[in-house]
């Protein structure tokens, strides 16, 4: 009945007899308490818990972290995926809409997988941007993710808004820094390898460094995977570039990652690039946090996640 | 909806075991990992301790964009080495089967490649029966214009301004990635069996009369491979070295350039241009990056004075009758 509400719910039925197992089958998610009942409903649930006091966690501090993390992991990898993309779309305008390829094969394969993945990994297993006691005691703070408020339209067009500014930023901040002669104290010139190998510099650090802002809880394990994700691009790229690879056809990233390394202004530009493209987020974390001023209880600090519903006019 | 119940899954007291079976068990282990009891530093990322990054930028980056626009626009008489460039305009370098038209086994002086050059080369791969070496598009279509600079003298003769054609390209480049085929003394002979490419006016092993800038290791063909990212370039071409300190590398006066013209670009409707520069610890002159610093720098010194204030504000007129101990 509740189902075919208008909006079409999704629900969620808890229960402990024999005779809650046809509601606990029907719902899209099913509780079943190991009762004096005897066993019928766990046998019929989606997770079941020996006992009621064991719910409290189980919503407010499992349900709440599963929620944040999964959404999270969503909007993350489409945001990832459109500032890697977005300048190789952009590049070609430039190339005669050739299908010239902005980065090296090797990078094209290993950003999601090898680069990228290891971060976003350990943060939906173990992010808790309220930690476990406090969403536990406080159960007002459940609110604060109903009606799918970080998937909904306004959060997504963020993301994809940051995504598309971040590509651009990449892209023609490069593309502006080429328009000069030389970028080496010996004014020796680059080519397209380098041009795209800055650009992808930045996007690695940038969605890395995201990651992190967004961290609220560090782990051994998150340091672990985000520095070490940073460490690996640039060791990896040392290395690819730096020998003379028997089994391959070309040799196009011999020594460029080096070589762009050598010069100053192309540091420089790099970590300009960087702000740049993280200044929105880092603007909004103040804004968020100077508005939630008012809050009821000063001493809660509160991360403002985004699209995080305001509770503050208490219990609803 | 449930998922599918083994009655052998139950966690607490199933049915009773066989006798001697040890009893299996789905309960997660109890480690700090599967149970979310890690320990963890959890950042309190308020106002407080976000706005002092904006100063902090603003501080750091203010400077260090003055510090770039003026090395920029620095006009002083040039007194360090001068590099001369050539540059192209609606050349495509970047387009992609441009880009892959090229054997780098080739150009490492892999013998076998030297004659049997890649399918990528293709249709510069082989000419009259012939492998061409250096094969493919980029190779074929080098920049073969000659250019010439004469100071003017006052009545004299024109003198000539040397130009030195070797320490354009990059070192890894000129030492490890283009090496010319192995074999006996004569260049010529080592590259026995192959023809020149079509639009070359002479063989590869003619290209100098030096022997270290001879062959596949010639600078000016090294600097050419080297695509280009933009349909508008430069490329490096000379060098002129500065003499000794009392006396500027290029004096004031009148110049003579002298062309000879044997690149034709109106075909596809591009652009030639000649570049003389003075290089910096940053580069060549680029407003951009100065600019960019600046701007950003007092943005964000602006923006954390703005929010400073709204803080304030809002802290000031805030209820704060609930503060609790």
């Amino acid at each position: 009945m509740v189902k075919n509400l208008k909006g079409s719910p999704i629900t969620l039925s808890i229960g402990d007899g024999a005779n809650d197992v046809s509601m606990i089958l029907e719902s899209h998610v099913g509780i079943g308490i190991k009762g004096k009942e005897g066993r019928q409903a766990a046998r019929n649930s989606d997770y079941s818990v020996p006992k009621f006091k064991h719910l409290k966690k189980l919503l407010l501090a499992h349900g709440h972290l599963y929620y944040v993390r999964i959404a999270h992991l969503v909007q993350y990898f489409f945001y990832k995926n459109l500032c890697f993309i977005l300048p190789q779309f952009l590049y070609q305008f430039f190339c005669g809409f050739s299908q010239q390829p902005l980065y090296d094969a090797a990078y094209l394969t290993m950003y999601n997988i090898c680069f990228t993945s290891l971060p976003i990994l350990a943060y939906s297993l173990l992010e808790q941007h309220i930690n476990i006691d406090t969403l536990s005691s406080d159960p007002r703070l459940y609110m604060k993710i109903s009606g799918n408020a970080m998937l909904q339209l306004a959060p997504f067009l963020y993301w994809t808004f940051l995504a598309a500014f971040e590509g651009v930023v990449f892209f023609f901040g490069t593309y502006f820094l080429f328009q000069t002669a030389s970028l080496e104290e010996n004014g020796k010139v680059y080519g397209n390898w380098t041009f795209g190998t800055i650009v992808f510099t930045v996007l690695i650090f940038t969605v890395t460094l995201k990651l992190a802002l967004d961290t609220r809880f560090w782990t051994w394990i998150n340091h672990f995977v985000i520095w070490g994700s940073l460490a690996f691009y640039v060791f990896f790229s040392f290395f690819w570039g730096g020998i003379i690879w028997p089994f391959l056809k070309q040799q196009r990233m011999y020594f460029v990652f080096a070589q762009m390394l050598s010069s100053v202004s192309t540091w420089l530009a790099i970590i300009l690039l960087i702000f740049i493209s993280l200044f929105p987020e880092i603007l909004l974390i103040v804004l968020k946090n100077v508005r939630r001023r008012s809050a009821r209880n000063p001493n809660l600090e509160l991360p403002m996640l985004l699209s995080y519903k305001h509770i503050d006019s208490g219990y609803i | 909806m449930a998922m599918n119940y083994n009655a052998k899954d139950e966690v607490d007291g199933g049915p009773p075991c066989a006798p001697g079976g040890p009893a299996k068990t789905r309960r997660p282990d109890n480690t700090a990992f599967k149970q979310q009891r890690l320990p963890a530093w959890q950042p309190i990322l308020t106002a407080g301790t976000v706005l002092p990054t904006f100063f902090i930028i603003g501080l750091i980056f203010i400077p260090i964009g003055i510090g770039i626009f003026v090395t920029s626009n620095n006009i002083r008489e040039i007194e360090g080495n001068v590099f001369m460039y050539y540059g192209l305009s609606n050349f495509y370098q970047n387009h992609r089967r441009y880009v892959k038209s090229r054997d780098d086994s080739q150009l490492n002086g892999d013998s076998s490649a030297l004659l049997n050059p890649s399918k990528e080369c293709e249709p510069y791969r082989r000419n009259e029966d012939k492998p061409i070496a250096p094969c493919g598009a980029i190779a074929n279509s080098m920049f073969n214009d000659t250019l010439e600079l004469f100071l003017i003298g006052n009545g004299s003769y024109p003198t000539p301004i040397t130009l030195k054609k070797k320490g354009i390209a990059w070192w890894t480049d000129k030492n490890v990635k283009f090496r010319n085929p192995p074999g006996g003394e004569n260049l010529q002979e080592r590259f026995k069996g192959t023809t020149k490419p079509v639009n070359w006016l002479k063989p590869v092993y003619m290209l100098d009369s030096d022997p270290d800038n001879n062959g596949f290791i010639n600078e000016d063909f090294i600097v050419w491979m080297r695509t280009a990212a933009l349909p508008t370039f430069r490329k490096l071409y000379r060098l002129i070295e500065r003499k000794s300190d009392l006396h500027p590398t290029l004096p004031a006066g009148r110049y003579y350039l002298n062309i000879t013209y044997n690149y034709p670009v109106h075909s596809f409707d591009g652009r030639k241009r000649m570049i003389l520069s003075t290089i910096s610890w940053m580069g060549g002159k680029n407003p951009f990056l100065g600019i960019a610093y600046i701007a950003i720098g007092s943005i964000s010194f602006l923006l954390g004075v703005v929010l400073l204030v709204i803080n304030h504000k809002y802290r000031n007129s805030s209820n704060t009758a609930d503060i609790t101990i």
